[in-house]
Formats: structure tokens, sequence, C-alpha cells
């Protein structure tokens, strides 16, 4: 997946010579986790690779003025964590700039930030909520290479700040075929496995262990569908509530923190769209509100597994509460 | 022709901060939110004349529609921003008075925080360095704002990559209640900035030609690639940080002693000691600015409210949907 977010960023360049990368580590070095490579040696000498000091809030803050002069920055913030940093200039400003100027000036900008368990441990804090809290603020989260290069093109192509988080457990794991020409939209959820048992909607890492679970709920005779929803700001809810209105059953899995986060909006937006009433039953797995624990056993237990989304499945079908 | 109507560069300063003086006396008059500038138009108008059209301006909150009047701004539209009225740039969406003009050439305030404006304009610079063209960025700051960590940084990453940026620290002595001389520990901004490798200069502010001249020389060096540059120009702020500020924190033998330095009548003064005015002329130019500047602020305050939709989003594109179907 990094290789297509590269792939997409270098694509972009070529195309447009107002775009640039900013980030610690993202010159000679290659980027962190590989973040930047080879984009050192196509761009650098012209200036479009800059590698930053430790000035988080500067970094963004001189891409958002850059962004409204006429230049379509990305700045590589290295870990999500980092975010809260940034937040004045990136969301509570930034993001305000089209309301507030009547839409006569934009902010086109990118931030992208790693986030999840995986190899980095200790910087795991994906803080969506808190980004998902700001109007105006677009947030993408690729789940796959192929959806990664078209959410990163998308990203770039967009007039509105947008945060990519990228999930350190997806960045350098399975191979595959990358559609450059595929249309993939920032706001639009994507059905990764067809289903009419129950709907399993999920983000980043959460995703390929439900399709996991999936697989394995199906030895058991239950289809689940599982909804990627690709992009958290703006949340594709018509999506889901299409699917989980077919299936009779919605699980929502997710990684980042319960409170007024994903889970929490999804559910909001769910009961918005459809008048106060659901015709399915709802349950959520998700992480205790406490900071992500260090120790590995803590973390494998913080995080929903695959057994554990098999287990809540089961528990949320009615197909399966039929057979019973 | 009357001397008044020569064009000497004083005389153009001097009527810039005449109209300056008179937007922010009838805001003062007619609007309680208003943060006067009084005392501290020679540091604005010194650090934003004479600009290219293709430079970028990034006024500090106080004397930020001074600078868009500079850059030829209406003052009905401005007063129309300020008080977010039908006519306001942004159809009442935000504040005129912090964010007069935004644009790609014109960098505003959007929210209350200090210190982003600052990083917004040393980006903007950024972008005007990779264009090329010898254009620059001009960015003014309190000493107050001098103290935010983002400006730190900031400056640090302006010096590293040698933008094209001019920093202008409108220092009026006062953050709301606090001294600049407690609030900035050691030898002040420039020394600060002279320890990031960027050259400083202290400058009279209440001097425009003095501040003017300053930016000269900080502005050929930025478009001649010699990087960024910092003025630090000491004003004072005639006026309290806010209407009805009940100014406990300083006497008013301090506040009469700087009247007496007040930059408008020093450049006044200047302009009848060489000939090009008479103090008479210049009594009834500044008495009819007033007056005009009066008029037009106390039309804009009745205006009809902006009475816009509220849309329901705030990304770009609902904003332009909104604003392209006529609904304004």
């Amino acid at each position: 997946m990094s290789e297509a977010i590269v792939a997409a960023i270098g694509d972009a360049m070529a195309d447009d010579d107002s775009i640039y990368l900013m980030g610690q580590d993202v010159g000679v070095f290659g980027g962190p986790m590989l973040s930047a490579k080879g984009l050192w040696d196509r761009f650098g000498r012209a200036g479009r690779i800059i590698d930053s000091p430790i000035s988080e809030a500067a970094m963004v803050g001189t891409a958002v003025g850059a962004a409204m002069a006429g230049s379509r920055p990305i700045v590589d913030l290295m870990f999500a964590e980092f975010l809260a940093l940034t937040m004045t200039p990136l969301a509570l400003e930034g993001s305000s700039v089209a309301y507030r100027t009547d839409g006569r000036l934009t902010v086109p900008l990118v931030v992208r930030a790693k986030c999840g368990v995986g190899p980095h441990r200790g910087h795991a804090e994906s803080v969506i909520g808190m980004l998902m809290s700001f109007p105006g603020l677009k947030i993408a989260m690729p789940s796959g290479a192929s959806d990664a290069y078209g959410l990163m093109r998308a990203a770039i192509a967009d007039q509105n700040p947008v945060v990519f988080l990228e999930h350190m457990s997806l960045l350098h794991g399975a191979k595959e075929d990358v559609d450059t020409g595929d249309d993939v939209r920032l706001g639009q959820a994507a059905v990764k496995r067809p289903g009419q048992d129950l709907t399993i909607v999920a983000t980043g890492l959460m995703v390929p262990r439900s399709l996991r679970a999936a697989r394995q709920l199906a030895e058991d005779g239950v289809e689940a569908e599982v909804v990627d929803l690709r992009s958290l700001a703006p949340l594709d809810a018509d999506c889901v509530l299409e699917s989980a209105h077919r299936t009779g059953a919605l699980l929502i899995v997710e990684e980042s923190w319960p409170t007024a986060g994903p889970a929490a909006e999804t559910v909001a937006q769910l009961l918005r769209r459809s008048g106060g009433t659901l015709d399915f039953p709802v349950t959520v797995l998700d992480p205790p509100p406490t900071p992500i624990p260090f120790g590995a056993d803590l973390e494998a237990a913080y995080v929903p597994g695959v057994d554990a989304i098999v287990e809540a499945a089961k528990a949320a079908s009615p197909a399966v509460k039929e057979t019973r | 022709m009357t001397a008044i109507e020569q064009d000497s560069r004083l005389a153009t300063w001097w009527r810039a901060m005449v109209e300056a003086r008179a937007f922010d006396q009838a805001m003062c008059r007619h609007n309680g939110h208003w943060h006067e500038a009084r005392g501290e138009e020679a540091v604005f108008v010194g650090a934003f004349a004479g600009l290219r059209d293709d430079d970028v301006l990034a006024p500090h909150f106080r004397g930020a529609c001074a600078v868009s009047l500079l850059r030829g701004a209406d003052p009905a539209r401005l007063a129309a921003g300020v008080f977010g009225t039908a006519d306001s740039p942004s159809g009442g969406r935000w504040r005129g008075d912090i964010c007069p003009s935004p644009g790609p050439r014109f960098v505003g305030m959007f929210s209350g925080s200090l210190g982003t404006s600052v990083a917004y304009a040393a980006g903007a610079a950024l972008s005007l360095q990779r264009a090329g063209g010898g254009s620059l960025v001009v960015s003014a700051f309190g000493d107050g704002t001098a103290n935010a960590g983002i400006v730190a940084e900031t400056l640090n990453l302006a010096s590293m990559l040698q933008l094209p940026i001019v920093f202008v620290c409108q220092n009026n002595q006062y953050a709301t209640s606090l001294r600049a001389d407690v609030a900035m520990a050691g030898a002040g901004i420039a020394r600060r900035a002279e320890a990031l490798g960027i050259p400083s200069v202290e400058v009279d502010g209440n001097d425009v030609t003095a501040v003017f001249e300053a930016r000269e020389e900080a502005a050929a060096r930025a478009r001649a690639g010699g990087g960024p540059s910092l003025i630090h120009a000491l004003t004072y702020r005639m006026g309290g940080h806010y209407m009805n500020d009940p100014e406990v924190y300083r006497t008013s033998e301090e506040v009469e002693a700087w009247a007496a330095r007040d930059p408008l009548a020093r450049a006044e003064r200047a302009l009848v000691e060489a000939g090009q005015l008479t103090a008479d002329e210049g009594g009834e130019y500044v008495e009819q600015r007033l007056a005009d500047l009066e008029q037009i602020v106390a039309t804009a305050k009745t205006a009809q409210p902006s009475a816009r939709p509220l849309p329901n989003s705030a990304f770009a594109e609902s904003t332009q949907l909104l604003t392209e179907s006529g609904v304004r």
C-alpha cells in the first residue's frame, strides 16, 4: 500500500508543478517507513521535496498559507499522534477558510499521517474523532493498495484540506494490483464483500480483519457483507444504511477511540437519515476509552481481532439467531 | 494645485495614515468590538506602502483594515465586512475586522488565535519562492504574538528555506495588559531573529519614513534571493486593547507622553516644515476625512443584515454550489 501511495504522489507531482511535499526525513532518507521512496530522486532537485525540522505546527501552517497562495502542498506528518500539534492551522482555521470566505479562497492541502497498531508500536493513536469534529476537514483511510492510489489522487485533487491516514499494519502488507484509472471519490464507501445476513462496516486494518472474519462466518453459513468506509469525512452513511437495511443487522468494527468517533458518528448519521428509528439492530465492537496500551499482549487485547469480530457478528446476525 | 496634492512620499504616507485613523476612529464610535489602532499607523503604513501587486500582504490584526485601504479597498465594503451585513465580502460568514480581504495575495486571520497567520505568510512566501518572479511577503505581528510557539517555528523555517519575507514586529508595548518588556524574556525579538540568522533592525515605529526605509532594504534583500529579514518597530497603543478596556495596567502619564509622539502629527509637522503643507490645510484635510469615514461607517452600521441561507456543509464545493446557484 505504501508504494501505491507514493506512486499516486509521484504521478500527481509529475502532472502538476504546484504540488510540493514537506516532511521530516522525506529527503534523501526516503521518508519515515519509506513514505517518500524515490521522490527525492525525481523531484528533490527542483526543490519540491522539502526536508522539514521538527516543527509540526509550522509545517502545516506554512502549507495552509501556501495553499491559499496557489500551491498544492502535501505534508507528511509521520504519525497521526502529531496531528494534535497542528489543529489550529489545519482544522480550526484552515478547514474554515472556504466557508468563511464564501468559497472565494480554498485550502487544497493533504496531510499524511501513519496510525494504528503495527511495527512502530507506541505511535498507534489515530485521533480520528478529534479530526471528525471540525467542519470542512476531509479524512480518508485506505485499507488496500488500489484504494490507496485512488484516494490519494482524489485527496490531492480536492479543494479542501484532507487528512490521509495510513495504517501501519497495512503499509507494507500484501501486494495488490493497482488500477491507476480506478475512479475513487472521497466520501464514497465500497462494498468489499457482498453478503445478505449482516453488514460489517469498518475502516483501515479493521477491513481485512472483518474480511477474514467473514470467511470464517461463511464456514458457519453466515454471509456477512463488509463495507469499507474509505472516508470518515464525508462519511457515506447512505451506503451503510442501504446495506444494513438489506441485510437486517449492522456491526460497526472500529479501532479508534469510542467516544465521539467514527462508530458514534456512523450511528448518529444513520439515525438522522432514517428519521430517528432504524429497522435493524446495531452492534459496536470497539476498544475501551483509554490510551492504547504499549505491551504487545495488552495492545492485542485492546484492538478488535478476527475472533472477536466473528463472535460479535454471530451475536448480531438475525440469521444466526434463527438457526439456534 | 495645492501643496498637499504634490506627491511626495511623506505626503502619500501621511494621507494613508489619516485614512487609517479616520476609519479606525469611526469604528471606535460605532463598534463595541473594535480593536483600536490609534498610534500604530506609522508601522503598518510604512511596512505595507509601495509594495507590488503580486506581493502578499499579511498585516497584524490591529491595522488590517488600514492595510486593505492602502491596497485600494472600498471603505464601505470593508465596513460592511466588519459589521457582517449583506454587503460583507464573506456574506456575513466571518469577521471583516481581522480578516478584511482574504485572498491569494492577502492573509487574514481565521480565528482569534495569534501566530498562525505568520505561518500562513511564510507559506505564501514559499509559494512565491517556488513560482519565481521576485515577489515577496510582508508579515506583521504584535509583541504579544511574537511569543507564540508557531512564530518561533516559522522564523526558523523561513530562515532555513531563505524565504522572500519581511517580518515586522509591531510592538505596541502591550499584549492586552501584559507589558512587552515583561513578557519577552531576553533582549527582544530582533535578537531572537538574529540568533536564527535573520538580519534584523530596530526602528522608531512612530516614524513612517524610518519604517518604510527599513522595509525597502529588507524587501530588496528578499527580492534578490537574500531571504527573510525582521524589523522591530517600537510604537505605542494609544487606546485600550478593546473598547471599554479599563486600562488599569498603565498610567495616564505614560499614555500622555506617547500621545505627544503621535505619528500622524509628527508626519504632518514634517510636511509643514518642508513647505509641502500649511497647518490649516492639514487640519482641514484631516477633519474632512474624519467626517467622510464617519458617514461611511455610520451608514454601513445600519445596512441590511446578511440574511444568507445556512449551508449544511463547510466543504468548498458546498459553499461554492450555494454561491453559483445565485443564493446570495
